[in-house]
């Protein structure tokens, strides 16, 4: 049982953090923007989810506003009540669930167009802290303002399938993230290989000269990294629906930095590689999570999956710089059909020598 | 004589105390091939600049045809049909050559976000010509071979040619060429100019061409200005030119 419990966890926590990987890829693997704030849009999406789902339910169905008062002294009550309230509509539940994941990437594509704002003009490094900084003023607004997420102690979020019971229930959120994670890889795996991809690596690699051959690479950026925020804040969205709380506290700058080195091990500009990475860290950090009672160490338990991750990162930075899975060319539709095209002449060619 | 496609008036650009333009003044007729000359620092690669949007002219005007374009910005510039090369080659090196064209190439299908995931259909349709074309292109510039090798790993000649393909990529109507043939084996350089000459020819496209290669280039233009310190010091047929006594003066250090 414990196995099972395990592999359900395992998945999720992945899912999750595929998401954020891929988004993070295609900011900097793709499009050469050093997003430093990724958990600033990881934050809003889990934000989001957590200052609504419960006083959206209550408002909607109920017709009553809670207010700041009660709902930060009792806002554990108030959840599980809509808890059980989604228990007996479900409905309503997938409804809260679904309009909440759409408001949470909206909110962050626009904390991403916000937060850019000042220094998307400016070099990468600019606007590398800028990002870094806002990531922090968010996480630090939320502690202390307690209507947004009941401060430091964090809020409850209800659980949108709670008329599933049991083992089912993990099962069918599960199934759930996968469908979200798995869409949006095949979305941007469609997207990136693309003429849009390659504008992006283009820029990457010159925007100078992007820009003298007619693109504006403002424009770009922008629309680039507000979509790597409205996939950070779907999946931050989930992160809050799946654990069932969302803390504050729980989103460091150090989770920005997680997700750099996964992309950065697997491989910038492959998704296959951020998929990679990703499993790498998912899997030693739930591992150690569940079975930290086996091991005996003169520090902390939960510092180990960073000082696994770091061994890793060393050891790739040194056998391969461009990590497990180096960059490819774009995969159109049109260059297969080239590449095959010039194998068969050159094959051909061979023969006839 | 031909209408002017491109005209400075006046041009005037300083870089806090230093004057690198100072009332520059030139005109590229259509379907000519026009040269800047001059001593190192002498402003032609300002000028190229500020033409092409890099850097904002202090005062002075710049049209293309009758069209004010003063400064806008390159990608808008761009968009008037200026095309340009830069004088140290900038491939988008993890691209591959056929990648670099097709990338830089006008009104690209699939280049949106919304286009390149709805629009499939349409773009690859677009990019199979976009591909035809840029072969062709590459075929002219002896490229074809290496189309699908990253552009990083091209030889330092092969780079200055890509520069070249990835400007006639865009169908511009004018293509200014920071030094296309500086650094390159003499016979590359003939072939390049040969190209330039073939464009013109069958294209129309006009060239402003900054160079300091006199013995290779000069063959091939229609017409010279020479530059110093930032002005025009000489306008004239390139076997003219270098009998003035200020163009003398300014590459001897007289």
């Amino acid at each position: 049982m414990e196995i099972i419990r395990f592999v359900i966890d395992f998945l999720s926590f992945y899912t999750i953090y595929l998401m954020l990987s891929i988004s993070l890829n295609l900011e900097y693997g793709y499009a050469g923007i050093s997003n430093f704030g990724k958990v600033l849009f990881f934050a809003g999406g889990a934000f989001t989810v957590g200052s609504m789902a419960t006083r959206l339910t209550i408002l909607l169905f109920q017709g009553r506003w809670i207010d700041i008062e009660e709902y930060i002294n009792t806002d554990v009550i108030l959840g599980t009540k809509v808890s059980l309230f989604f228990a007996q509509h479900p409905l309503y539940g997938i409804f809260i669930f679904l309009f909440l994941l759409v408001l949470a990437m909206s909110i962050s594509a626009l904390l991403g167009y916000i937060a850019s704002y000042p220094a998307i003009r400016l070099r990468e490094d600019y606007l590398g802290m800028t990002l870094v900084v806002s990531g922090e003023l968010l996480r630090n607004i939320a502690k202390n303002y307690q209507p947004l997420v009941c401060g430091t102690f964090g809020v409850y979020v209800p659980n949108p399938f709670s008329w599933a019971t049991g083992i089912f229930r993990d099962l069918l959120i599960l199934f759930i993230l996968l469908i979200f994670s798995s869409g949006t890889w095949l979305i941007m795996e469609y997207l990136l290989n693309s003429p849009f991809g390659r504008l992006l690596k283009a820029m990457r690699d010159n925007e100078k000269v992007v820009e003298s051959y007619g693109r504006d690479i403002v424009k770009l950026r922008i629309k680039t990294l507000m979509l790597g925020s409205a996939i950070a804040g779907l999946a931050g969205g989930l992160y809050a629906f799946y654990t069932g709380s969302v803390n504050p506290d729980d989103f460091t700058a150090t989770k920005t930095f997680l997700v750099w080195v996964i992309v950065i091990i697997g491989g910038a500009g492959n998704n296959l590689g951020a998929a990679v990475g990703a499993l790498f860290y998912v899997f030693i950090d739930r591992l150690i999570a569940y079975y930290k009672h086996w091991i005996c160490l003169p520090f902390d338990i939960n510092y180990m999956s960073y000082i696994i991750l770091s061994i890793i990162l060393i050891l790739v930075i040194f056998y391969s710089p461009q990590g497990l899975f180096p960059e490819k060319p774009a995969r159109t539709p049109v260059i297969e059909k080239l590449r095959r095209g010039k194998q068969i002449k050159s094959i051909k060619m061979q023969e006839q020598e | 004589m031909n209408e002017n496609i491109l005209r400075t008036f006046k041009v005037t650009k300083r870089f806090g105390g230093i004057i690198a333009l100072q009332d520059v003044s030139i005109n590229v007729p259509k379907e000519s091939i026009v040269m800047l000359i001059g001593p190192n620092g002498s402003g032609k690669t300002t000028l190229i600049n500020v033409i092409s949007g890099q850097y904002k002219p202090d005062s002075g005007k710049i049209y293309v045809y009758d069209k004010d374009i003063t400064g806008l910005s390159p990608h808008k510039i761009y968009k008037m049909g200026i095309s340009r090369t830069f004088q140290i080659p900038l491939p988008f090196r993890k691209l591959t050559v056929l990648e670099n064209l097709l990338v830089v190439a006008r009104n690209v299908e699939g280049e949106k976000i919304t286009s390149s995931l709805f629009k499939r259909k349409k773009w690859i349709k677009d990019e199979e010509e976009l591909a035809e074309k840029a072969m062709e292109i590459l075929e002219i510039i002896n490229l074809d071979h290496l189309w699908d090798n990253e552009a990083g790993n091209l030889s330092g000649g092969q780079m200055k040619l890509l520069e070249i393909g990835r400007a006639l990529m865009s169908d511009p109507e004018i293509i200014l060429m920071d030094e296309p043939v500086a650094g390159v084996n003499p016979k590359l350089a003939n072939e390049i100019m040969e190209h330039v000459l073939a464009l013109r020819d069958e294209y129309s496209i006009s060239f402003l061409i900054v160079e300091h290669r006199l013995d290779i280039v000069l063959k091939y233009v229609d017409i010279v200005y020479a530059m110093h310190n930032g002005r025009v010091i000489a306008v004239d047929s390139p076997d003219k030119i270098i009998s003035h006594p200020a163009v003398a003066a300014a590459y001897l250090g007289g």
